[in-house]
């Protein structure tokens, strides 16, 4: 009985890469973004604006873990 | 082109163009972006199913792997393992900051034009490939890299492993883990797969 449903999933597994085969085709880019990217890399004149790390968010995760600290060590003090 | 420009371009080859770039080469960098920039644009696209910042991220990816070559480290893998890294990240960032953004329903999107080849846009849109897209975007990003290099790219497991940085075992392990997932996925959207 495992053996025939192992041999069912495996067709499952073969028609799916199949469907996959058949549907997953390389697309081409519009070439003139290929040309003018191209352009903008060799003058290199063009900045892409990157966008930032999120220092705030980890500012603040880094203060609620002092003040945490914080007031655990002043608990502990005070008993 | 003249002779000496014949010569110069057959002089490159994937091994020393990116000395060749790093050093300032134009034609190195002519060399390396025109063979891999449909690739990583490829890639992208799948991954993210939008053609406007398909294009927007490969650019970045370009940018940003042109200004850091000096600190490219040969590995023996080759250059383009390095770009879908730098995609790979800047496509994580890209899903990270669309979460934080209001969702708008797919509906009220405004209309991007199209190039009728790819596979979204095609005049008689086909709900299975929509169907399995979207299943493809719901696997986890290694899952979906591994489908897209071996399906889009037609890349051999050894490929796929230099490339992602694995053994040939554990993509082969990876890609089985993948269909499994992926029908999985296309039995939660509802999709009937054929028998």
């Amino acid at each position: 009985m495992n053996y025939l449903k192992d041999l069912s999933e495996g067709k499952k597994l073969f028609h799916l890469e199949d469907q996959l085969a058949e549907s997953l085709k390389p697309v081409r880019p519009n070439p003139a973004f290929i040309d003018s990217l191209k352009r903008k890399l060799s003058s290199g004149s063009t900045t892409i604006l990157e966008r930032s790390h999120d220092y705030y968010g980890y500012l603040a995760i880094g203060l609620g873990l002092a003040a945490g600290a914080l007031i655990i060590w002043l608990t502990r003090r005070l008993k | 082109m003249t002779t000496a420009q014949e010569q110069i371009l057959t002089a490159i080859t994937e091994e020393n163009a990116v000395a060749r770039a790093s050093q300032g080469d134009a034609d190195a960098f002519s060399f390396l972006y025109e063979r891999n920039v449909t690739r990583i644009y490829n890639y992208i696209y799948y991954r993210i199913g939008s053609e406007a910042d398909a294009e927007d991220l490969t650019a970045r990816v370009f940018f940003r792997a042109f200004g850091h070559i000096n600190t490219y480290v040969e590995k023996g893998v080759p250059f383009s393992a390095w770009l879908y890294r730098i995609a790979h990240n800047l496509i994580a960032n890209y899903h990270r900051d669309s979460h934080r953004r209001k969702e708008v329903p797919l509906e009220d999107q405004p209309e991007i034009p199209h190039h009728a080849d790819h596979p979204e846009n095609a005049l008689v849109k086909s709900q299975d490939v929509e169907q399995l897209l979207k299943g493809i975007r719901r696997l986890t990003p290694d899952r979906q890299q591994l489908l897209i290099l071996k399906f889009v790219e037609n890349y051999s497991n050894f490929e796929i492993a230099a490339i992602m940085g694995k053994s040939e075992g554990a993509i082969k392990s990876l890609y089985h883990r993948a269909l499994i997932a992926l029908r999985e996925e296309m039995k939660k959207i509802g999709y009937q797969m054929d028998e």
